[in-house]
Formats: C-alpha cells, structure tokens, sequence
C-alpha cells in the first residue's frame, strides 16, 4: 500500500502477533445503535436551534430584544419531540436493566462546537491532533434526570464484564436538553431568572464544554436581554459574534444586537 | 409589553425538511463511521469502559456540527474529535488504570479458553505498549498498522505531508519495537498479570 515500507523496520512474528491481537477488540453489540440515537438527538436539537435562529431572522432586528418568545415555539417543539424520545427509550432501557453506559470519568467532548469557527474544524489542513482544548471535568450530579439518552439493543452479553452505571459520572444528553428546554419554556413565559438558573444548572451539570453549550450560550444572551440588562446582553452577544462569525447561531444572535 | 400565546409558527413546515438532510448523513455517517471511531478510541488509550460513552461524544459532536462539515471532511472531523477526545480521556485517566477486560464471545474464533487466553494477553500487552508511545507516534501507527490506511490518508487526517507521516510511522515503529521487546521482558518475568 505505501511504497516506503519496504525502508520501514520490518516485524517480528511476535510484533505482529501483538499488533493482530487488536482484532479481539470490537465494540459490543448495542454500541451502535446506542451512538446512532445519541447522535441523531443531537442532531435534532441542534436542528430546532438553527430553525429558531432562521425564525428570528424572519422577524427582524426591530423590537427584537421584545420579541424573543415568538419564534422560540420552533425550537420548544423540536426539543419536545427529542426529549420525549430519547427519555422514552432511555427509561424503558433503565427499567430493564440493559443501558450499557458506563463509569466515565470527566471527559468531555472538547471538540469545536457549532459556535467556533466551522472552517477550520471541518477542513482538513487544520491539524486536528493538537489537543488545544483543555482537560475538563463534567460533573453530571443531578439526580433524578439520570435516563441516558441512547439505549438501544441489548449490551450486556454472556462473560462480558461491565462496570455498573453511576448516575453521578454519566454525561446525560437526555438531562441537558430538558434543563435548556426548560430555560427556553421560561424564556418563552417571559422569566428570565428561572431560565438563568436553569442555564446555571446546565452549566455546572454539563460543563463549559457541555455538547450542547453553544445553545446554552445563545440561550444566556437571549435570557439576560430578557431580563433588561441590556448592557450585559449585548457584550455577550458581541463577544459570542467575535469568538463564533460564521455560527449557525451568528443570525439569531445579531438580531438581538440594537440596531 | 403583555406576552401573546402565538401558535407554533408552523413547525414542520421548516423542521422536518431542514432536519432530514441532516438526520440522513448523520445515520450515514454513524453506520459507516462508528466502528473505525471506537476502534480508534481504544487503540489511542480510552479504557473499555469508556469507549462507548466517548464514541457517542464523537457523533454528538459532528450532529451538532454537521451543518458546517464539508461531505468530504466528515471522516477527518470525526477524527480531529475522536483525537481530542482520547487526549482528554487520557488526561483525565491515569496509565495505570486496568484497563477493563472483556472477553470476546462473539466470533466464535477462539477454539479453546486457551487460545482466547492468550490472545487477550496480547492485546493487553499491546494497549500497554501502545500507551507507552507519544500519541503522535501512537496516532500514525493504529492508522497505518492496525486501520490500514494508506499514507495518503493517514497524512490527509492528521494534516501532514505524505513524507512526515511516513518518517513518523519509521519513528513510531522503532519504538514500539523498543517498547515491545521491554513490555515482552517484563511479562516474561510474570510482572505483567495475563
């Protein structure tokens, strides 16, 4: 396959022997699945945002500090339609026993979210190995909301050891989209301090570099103009603008910004 | 100003079409994609018990973002994450965590408990030797030795010129041997549990 591995030092049988032995491992049967409902609720929330923010664009810059609760209907929908589903399978796989998430210990997903500049993620001439984005811990202590997002097909199976779920150490997309839905439904009903305290939550349940904290930004901005600091607002929101121009979130956060 | 109840403005007029493009590459790109990730999670230190939670952190990621990747840079951004994410891990992890052991059931390859026996003794040795290299030279050689990726696409992930990923992988495959024959000694000394 490459003409230099002939210039390469060669294996030894017992080299290679090592090396093959990375066949024995392969994801277990219901990891797919799992990763497939996980990423597509993702995907979904992520999608009833960026509708939201083509929404508010629709409605324009006038009046839009006061005209916030209008197009978060969009956004409140799509949410609903992804808790309710990612609760639905999680409970069911909760109650029997076959959720086959494990003990992870504070390791957040520090790639680039959709706020960051999308080119150089998505374009390979970045290098993608430098790990820029620091170490950190994601605390996910809320008790009740424990019901993982994805949990299909069975997991556990025949001589497979797995460590216990721990409700305190598992990040919970399910748990994360139902506090910002809860931020967006105070939003929405006009108290902008149950949703700041909402987004607190998410924020120290999810992390800074929670999967979702580009929304939960956006969400902040969005609640604090609420709230009539219109000041704060808008330095949030421009320094939301400086850090992520090409967001998918870029519009919806512009039409806050005074005329 | 009093708040007016206004219905949904008309959901699954925008939604539905919006998110079913998206919906549609990310299932593609899950199918396709979701086993090479978690191979390449393991191989790059994340413990067993882990690599499902991280792999699913990965896809999550690229959802969110599938708007602003490319079609042709799917692959690269899941593995620019998926590296993140294992340095992290591996930060967050000591070494000397005992990796998890899981006996394979599944192929019905392992003739008898001996020979599955020892084929995990190897693979553990592996993962230990593998934790042992720098996770460039680490990166470059599960790529090429154990992904079978051609030079040209080993280097086009990790953004480097052909010539570097190839005097990496030289580098990468002298050490390992270097730590291969140390880690070799070892367990022949009964110092590392089969």
């Amino acid at each position: 396959m490459i003409e230099q591995r002939d210039e390469l030092p060669e294996w030894t049988d017992e080299e290679r022997s090592l090396l093959a032995s990375a066949s024995l491992d392969r994801p277990p049967a219901g990891s797919l699945p799992r990763t497939l409902h996980a990423a597509t609720a993702a995907a979904l929330a992520s999608t009833a945002a960026a509708s939201s923010a083509a929404a508010v664009g629709a409605t324009g810059k006038a009046g839009a500090f006061l005209g916030l609760a209008k197009p978060l209907g969009v956004v409140k929908w799509l949410a609903i339609v992804a808790l309710a589903g990612g609760t639905a399978v999680g409970v069911e796989a909760w109650r029997s026993g076959r959720i086959g998430r494990h003990d992870v210990t504070a390791v957040t997903a520090a790639a680039p979210t959709s706020g960051e500049p999308g080119a150089a993620v998505a374009s390979p001439s970045a290098p993608p190995v430098a790990p820029e984005v620091p170490a950190k811990a994601a605390p996910t202590a809320s008790a009740g909301a424990s019901t993982a997002a994805p949990a299909h097909g069975t997991t556990s199976r025949a001589g497979v050891a797995r460590t216990e779920p721990s409700a305190a150490t598992q990040p919970d997309l399910t748990r994360d989209i139902a506090t910002l839905d809860e931020a967006r439904r105070a939003l929405r009903a006009g108290r902008p301090r149950d949703a700041l305290a909402a987004l607190n939550r998410y924020d120290s349940e999810a992390g800074r570099s929670g999967a979702l904290r580009t929304e939960a930004e956006v969400l902040r901005i969005e609640a604090t103009a609420q709230s009539g600091d219109h000041a704060r607002a808008e330095t949030l929101a421009r320094a939301f603008l400086k850090r992520n121009p090409k967001s998918p979130y870029a519009a919806r956060v512009r039409a806050l910004l005074p005329p | 100003m009093t708040e007016v109840e206004e219905p949904f403005p008309n959901p699954p007029a925008i939604a539905p079409v919006y998110a079913a493009g998206t919906h549609d590459r990310v299932t593609e790109l899950v199918r396709s994609q979701h086993d090479f990730i978690w191979r390449l999670l393991r191989r790059l230190g994340v413990p067993e018990s882990s690599a499902d939670d991280l792999t699913q952190q990965v896809f999550c990621v690229a959802a969110r973002r599938m708007g602003d990747i490319a079609p042709d840079s799917e692959r690269s951004f899941l593995f620019g994450t998926a590296l993140r994410i294992a340095a992290d891990s591996q930060r967050a992890h000591h070494r000397h965590e005992q990796p998890t052991e899981v006996l394979d059931d599944r192929a019905g390859s392992w003739p008898n408990p001996e020979e599955m026996l020892e084929a995990r003794r190897r693979r553990a040795l592996l993962d230990e030797i593998l934790l042992a290299l720098p996770l460039e030279l680490r990166t470059v050689l599960v790529l090429f030795e154990l992904e079978q990726l051609g030079k040209r696409e080993v280097a086009e992930l990790l953004a480097i010129p052909e010539g570097t990923a190839v005097s990496r992988l030289r580098r990468a495959r002298l050490e390992f041997k270097a730590c291969a024959k140390r880690a070799l000694l070892k367990a022949a000394h009964g110092k590392v549990s089969p």
